[in-house]
């Protein structure tokens, strides 16, 4: 943003500004979060108050409800047990999905290998936390950070770099291509598998996470893991920093504009192949942090879990809107406490929740919640 | 019955009668009405179409030729083409065995306008002319000579004739019309009931699998009065429908050959800022543009008219680089701009205000901007003069510009060109689905940044705009530029403005 601007705004302050109006409904998406854990919330302590066997007649019965809220106190720690996990799952496909959003926002590019990043980082951190082995095994928090901070940044320039190499081989060809982008990238997607196992052997890698980040703080009668909080500290700032730059930096005022009409960009002046190449490589950085943070998570790592990922990845872009950063956090979040708070209630129902969250998010508004691209 | 009905019934009436005429046409009957171009400058269209008899056919091309300098053949230049086959009836003949691919094939043989010695001259006269113009209408602003050299430099094969007597001849020629039709030096003297206006938008429809006559006839050179004239002959013209869908009619390639442009066709005011030669551009398979010629001065608004679907919006988005032209030369300012991405084009000097606002609604009208000054700050010296005539902006500084109005939106579009200085503004029909008092004050704004010497090359279909704030026009037709000369000269012609708008003086 220009730095006369912010004297342009001191002169008009005092100008009325429009509020309300189309603003409104953006903000519904942002309370769809705490709406959910409520819901959970009731959902758990319904099914409690249940008594065995009831069959769904039981719900008209007001008993069941006058028991809800003893049995909400109840249940709260298992609640607070599953919040906390499905926010830091919601987290971690954030820093994968976030990336996608913004390379399908800038240049309407559909990254199917994407989830090569995912696993790329995943392995790459491995590597150096077992290379680390020593720090990593050590009851020390400090050292213990500083492995999963070298991890992480080997993570995300070693994807960072075969973001840029992906791009100038893989995508720049198919510019304006669906189909052939589909069929390409994930073309690259098969590639990067083989060669992880080329590189990595072709078996699953076992890790621990550092000693301590194991186990889990008790709080209000709930065991809440350490490295979920990690995780959501780590989300939290990442989206932070997002938002810092996306909003008040030339190139996020860039970016965010590509987003919503590229052509008018270069129209303007602005390079915005070049932009969009930064952009490709920041998503793959992104991605690779979210692999590693997930392969801590899960304690395992196998070539496939960044396709696998790519599943939950693709539902969190489409419902939060196409080149939206903020609806990809709502939406991320969503995904992950749905999955969560379903898993607890109906394990059989867990795969099909997040199909159904996207039907729903989709009914309601058919481009995502909060689409910054055009419908092209 | 209000006027507004008579003028709707009116409209209707000449649609049908034209209707009926294109299938008279379609039938292969000759129309009743004949369009005979008595005037010397009939529709370029039909002149490229003109079906040369095959004795003649060298003669024919020789006198298109050399007819930009005054054509000093045995024909003087105003004088009609043999106008006996009707245009259009060239098109109606079915030509089987033609090959659609094969005729796209660009550029079958050297064309002179794109030949690159053809570049380095061209202007080439213009010091050399010491003679002052005898036009009053051109004699503007001093840069009369340059702009009657500038027009020749663009007539076709120049540089095989010797620019100073037939120069002179032509500044004959265009006395002469001067004294028939002072106010008509392009167009002089249209007969209303020879050339029904309502003919020319219907052409497109008429298409079918035609192949013009002078197929065999080799490009070669001919003399006219012992000045060698090195000949073009047209490609085979063709038309051909759709063959994937029957019902549509592409529009057929065409000859990559300029347009027998007269030469007070074009007449700028200075040197030229802008220059379009040849220029065509597709659109995916359609071919939109047919070789575009266009002079957009240094200083002024030229204004861009022509009905729906001429190609306006195609042609700025082309000189944006948003389209890639396929043949011809744009060059700003001298240095050649065609192939290059938008924003090299931009960075040359182009601020553009696209048809579609192009407003980034997510933004702020203050991002947007600060996103269209390039240089990361804004002049406050600007920014106040664009308060000053888009007060809304000040008002809506911190308001996302996808909830200001129409007419809101529309005015930070053209703010964000103009935010910076640059050489060229290219606006795209800024007053579209406006209402009245805010066209006015969006037309004052224009009238403004004109006053500062600002060049700009408009798109408007409002002619009562297009009037006021216009110096000189050019108008578009099926791809290609028709007519162009002064504002003031169209909007003093209901006959122009008939013929080649389909504008009737009522309307106004």
């Amino acid at each position: 943003m220009s730095s006369s601007t912010p004297d342009v705004g001191a002169i008009h302050a005092t100008t009325p500004r429009r509020i309300g109006g189309r603003r409104f409904p953006a903000l519904v998406p942002l309370l769809l979060v705490p709406g959910l854990v409520i819901l959970g919330l009731v959902a758990m302590a319904l099914q409690a108050s249940l008594p065995e066997g009831a069959g769904w007649a039981a719900l008209l019965d007001p008993a069941t409800w006058s028991g809800l809220p003893m049995a909400a106190i109840a249940i709260q720690p298992s609640w607070l047990t599953l919040t906390v996990s499905g926010l830091a799952m919601g987290m971690m496909i954030f820093l994968m999905a976030s990336g996608l959003t913004l390379v399908f926002g800038l240049m309407d590019v559909i990254n199917f290998g994407h989830g090569a990043f995912i696993s790329v980082g995943a392995f790459v951190g491995a590597s150096v936390l077992f290379a680390y082995a020593s720090w990593v095994g050590a009851p020390d928090l400090g050292l213990n950070l500083a492995a999963v901070a070298l991890a992480v940044l080997a993570a995300m320039a070693a994807t960072g770099a075969m973001g840029l190499v992906f791009e100038r081989v893989i995508v720049r060809p198919v510019y304006g291509a669906h189909l052939k982008q589909i069929l390409v990238t994930m073309g690259g997607l098969i590639i990067a598998e083989q060669l992880i196992h080329v590189i990595w052997g072709p078996d699953e890698i076992f890790l621990s996470r550092p000693e301590t980040l194991k186990g889990a703080l008790t709080w209000q009668g709930a065991a809440l893991e350490k490295y979920r909080l990690l995780a959501v500290a780590v989300g939290l700032v990442v989206f932070a920093l997002m938002g810092l730059v996306l909003r008040f930096s030339r190139i996020g005022l860039i970016v965010r504009a590509g987003v919503q009409n590229g052509e008018m960009v270069e129209a303007m002046g602005y390079r915005l192949s070049r932009i969009f190449v930064l952009v490709f490589v920041a998503g793959s950085a992104l991605a690779g942090l979210g692999g590693v943070m997930w392969a801590m998570y899960q304690e395992v790592v196998t070539a496939q879990m960044g396709a696998e990922l790519m599943v939950l990845v693709f539902i969190v872009v489409i419902i939060g809107g196409l080149g939206s950063v903020e609806g990809c956090f709502i939406g991320a979040l969503l995904v992950g406490l749905t999955q969560n708070y379903t898993a607890f209630l109906e394990p059989k129902m867990a795969l099909v929740s997040n199909i159904g969250l996207m039907v729903l998010i989709l009914m309601w508004r058919p481009q995502g919640m909060l689409p910054v691209v055009r419908a092209k | 019955m209000s006027d507004d009905e008579d003028k709707i019934n009116l409209r209707v009436d000449r649609l049908a009668a034209a209707m009926d005429a294109a299938r008279a046409r379609a039938r292969g009957e000759q129309p009743a009405e004949a369009p005979k171009p008595r005037a010397e400058a009939p529709p370029p269209v039909s002149e490229e179409f003109a079906p040369p008899e095959p004795g003649a056919s060298l003669q024919e091309a020789g006198r298109l030729a050399a007819r930009p300098f005054g054509a000093a053949g045995e024909e003087p230049a105003p004088v009609a083409p043999a106008p006996e086959p009707a245009p259009e009836d060239v098109r109606e003949e079915a030509w089987p065995d033609m090959d659609p691919v094969a005729e796209v094939a660009p550029e079958p043989e050297p064309a002179s306008w794109s030949d690159p010695a053809f570049e380095p001259d061209p202007e080439p006269g213009p010091e050399a002319d010491p003679e002052p113009d005898p036009d009053p209408f051109q004699a503007r602003d001093g840069f009369a000579p340059e702009v009657q050299d500038g027009d020749v430099a663009d007539a076709p094969a120049e540089d095989e004739v010797p620019a100073e007597p037939d120069f002179l001849e032509h500044q004959d020629a265009e006395e002469d019309w001067s004294e028939d039709a002072p106010h008509a030096i392009d167009a002089p003297a249209i007969d209303d009931d020879a050339i029904p206006a309502e003919t020319g938008p219907l052409v497109l429809s008429e298409y079918h699998q035609v192949e013009d006559q002078d197929d065999g006839v080799d490009p070669g050179s001919a003399a006219v009065d012992d000045q060698p004239i090195h000949i073009r002959v047209e490609p085979p013209v063709t038309y051909w429908e759709d063959p994937e869908d029957p019902g549509v009619t592409l529009v057929p390639p065409l000859p990559e050959t300029p347009l027998p442009v007269t030469p007070s066709i074009l007449a700028p005011r200075g040197p030229a800022l802008l220059r379009l030669s040849g220029v065509h551009t597709d659109i995916g398979r359609y071919h939109i543009l047919h070789g575009v010629d266009l002079e957009v001065p240094t200083g002024g608004v030229t204004m861009l008219l022509g009905r729906n679907g001429a190609g306006k919006t195609t042609t700025l988005r082309t000189i944006m680089g948003l389209w890639r032209a396929r043949a011809g030369t744009i060059t700003l300012g001298g240095q050649e701009i065609q192939g290059q991405r938008p924003h090299r084009i931009a960075r040359a000097g182009i601020g553009f205000v696209p048809e579609d606002m192009g407003i980034f609604a997510d933004l702020t009208v203050a991002e947007n901007m600060a996103l269209a000054a390039r240089s990361g700050r804004i002049s406050r010296d600007r920014l106040d003069w664009i308060f000053r005539v888009f007060p809304a902006l000040d008002q809506f500084w911190r308001a996302r510009a996808g909830t200001l109005s129409g007419g809101q939106k529309q005015m930070l579009s053209v703010a964000r060109a103009v935010i910076e200085k640059r050489r060229l503004y290219l606006i795209d029909e800024p007053t579209k689905g406006l209402a009245p008092a805010i066209v006015t004050s969006l037309a004052g704004a224009l009238k403004d940044l004109k006053s500062q010497g600002a060049s700009i090359l408009m798109v408007e279909q409002n002619f009562a705009v297009a009037a006021e704030l216009g110096d000189t026009a050019a108008v578009m037709e099926d791809g290609r530029i028709v007519w162009a000369g002064e504002m003031a000269e169209l909007a003093g012609s209901p006959d122009l403005q008939a013929r080649y708008l389909g504008l009737n003086v009522e309307a106004l």
